[in-house]
């Protein structure tokens, strides 16, 4: 046989083999669609401090930052029939009033719909995000966990004297004399003092409302130990604060069991970043943060090791 | 086309025989065309293990034609550069040209990938992987043979070169690492972490 017609057999193989892999490839998506079908479990993560901000998921940028993005994959997580319950893994100091408090009602009305929520919670999962965590169906503590910082604060700087002494002066011409308030400038009136007590109070009485409904306790008890102090998750289950001691396995687990799955769950990721996006983009989760915490100040930065209770912002 | 067929047949089991005839007659625009048809048709086969699905198919396959384009273009320059540093003489783009038709081996993976798709067999891929890598490697060896006109033991040495300079480099790296840490671990010992 001539060495032509060798190459021409040879290359023959080579594109009927690469034909039936397609063919094989495509076939073998199909059927796992159909097996896809199969109950699972969504997990979403909830790292870091909560805050309302828009990102737009691209193949060059990470996709996973904001509740507008969480709230996007709890819409995605009840959306998919094959989803049986979803857990969120939760690992955040807190946030912002607003931006919880959003997420914590799309979850309800998720619950409302007959899916389950079930929360884990990791290292910290304190003051808004165990506003979330009350909003769920069962939840998961390790016993180290830190959580509670059931509360509100809205941080408040006066750098006056700093401003007298480098000899920086400040003046503002304003349309109401409260449209300042919480300025840096100048001492915070009684007034203005009263004002900002009554909407913190507001505030801390919603999550009281959403504690006290959450985890079918009497508000007064609530309030009892929402003063703001931290939990460990043992304490914490101990006070009825959380359901279970366990990790994220013992979750998964208790979730499965809950709704009926045998054997070890399928897990289906929420908002999992894009390969891509881990080599291209700088981590927006870090410059968010150091953007938070640049307006703490010197004596609540010493507060490290305590989980941060939700700043207001103006 | 039919003496393309007969030099890529004599490539695959006449190497010395074809390795002139390529350098004389065939030109760099070839060599790039093989490496890129090459690089895409078995890196598309390798995706049929269902790792990636979607548009990342298409974005792992381009990425990697992009990769091979830089392993052609990087071999061929550090491989140069060493031929010419032990006394070899020859030219760059021949070097690249032969390199270029080597690819042309890794298409011998697709019925591998078929029956590794059929039989659910991993380690027939792996294994197909490593011998099509030192056949490669081997005929590599033969270029540089061909390209520099040196001796099989020096074009060997010329091959491995890079490698053991690399491995030299880290080794080097891990001791310079390893003394540093030394120290740092004493300090540890002093001072453990609280919790």
């Amino acid at each position: 046989m001539s060495k032509k017609k060798i190459m021409i057999i040879f290359i023959g193989i080579v594109c009927v083999s690469f034909l039936a892999l397609i063919f094989i490839s495509t076939h073998k998506k199909s059927t796992q669609n159909n097996f896809s079908s199969a109950d699972k479990i969504a997990v979403i993560h909830v790292d870091g401090v909560i805050t309302s901000s828009h990102t737009t998921s691209s193949i060059l940028s990470e996709g996973n930052g904001g509740t507008d993005q969480l709230i996007k994959d709890l819409h995605a997580a009840a959306e998919d029939t094959s989803v049986k319950a979803i857990v969120m893994r939760i690992n955040s100091p807190g946030g912002a009033v607003t931006a919880t408090e959003e997420v914590g009602e799309e979850m309800n009305k998720i619950r409302d719909n007959g899916k389950p929520i079930v929360v884990s919670m990791g290292d910290t999962a304190a003051s808004g995000a165990y506003w979330l965590s009350a909003c769920a169906d069962k939840v998961y503590a390790n016993p180290t966990t830190v959580t509670g910082s059931i509360g509100v604060y809205m941080p408040y700087s006066n750098w006056e004297e700093l401003y007298q002494k480098i000899g920086i002066r400040q003046d503002k011409i304003k349309s109401g004399i409260h449209k300042d308030i919480l300025s840096s400038d100048r001492p915070m009136t009684p007034e203005e003092h009263q004002m900002l007590q009554a909407i913190v109070d507001e505030l801390y009485n919603g999550f009281v409302d959403v504690v006290a409904k959450g985890r079918h306790m009497d508000r007064e008890r609530v309030k009892q130990l929402a003063d703001g102090r931290i939990y460990t998750g043992k304490q914490a289950k101990e006070l009825g604060l959380v359901d279970e001691l366990g990790n994220y396995y013992d979750a998964l687990d208790g979730t499965a069991a809950m709704v009926g799955i045998s054997g070890k769950p399928q897990i289906k990721e929420f908002g999992k970043d894009n390969p891509l996006s881990l080599l291209f983009s700088a981590n927006s989760k870090e410059n968010l943060l150091k953007e938070l915490f640049s307006g703490l100040t010197a004596d609540t930065a010493l507060k490290s090791i305590a989980p941060q209770a939700m700043p207001e912002k103006w | 086309m039919g003496s393309l067929l007969e030099t890529m047949y004599d490539l695959l089991l006449k190497p010395q025989k074809a390795m002139p005839e390529i350098m004389q007659t065939k030109s760099l625009k070839q060599s790039l065309l093989v490496v890129l048809f090459c690089t895409m048709l078995t890196t598309w086969g390798g995706l049929t293990t269902g790792l990636f699905s979607g548009t990342s198919q298409i974005i792992i396959v381009f990425f990697d034609m992009i990769g091979s384009l830089f392993i052609w273009g990087a071999a061929a320059a550090i491989w140069h550069l060493f031929a010419e540093l032990t006394g070899g003489c020859g030219q760059i783009k021949q070097l690249l040209k032969l390199l270029g038709f080597i690819y042309f081996i890794d298409v011998l993976l697709m019925p591998i990938y078929l029956v590794a798709a059929v039989t659910s067999s991993a380690g027939i891929v792996v294994v197909a992987t490593i011998l099509v890598w030192i056949w490669k490697g081997v005929l590599s060896i033969f270029v540089l043979k061909a390209v520099y006109g040196m001796s099989g033991a020096k074009a060997v040495l010329v091959f491995f070169l890079p490698f053991l300079i690399f491995v030299g480099i880290f080794l080097c790296s891990m001791l310079l690492a390893g003394s540093l840490m030394m120290t740092m671990f004493n300090e540890l010992m002093v001072n453990p972490p609280q919790i």
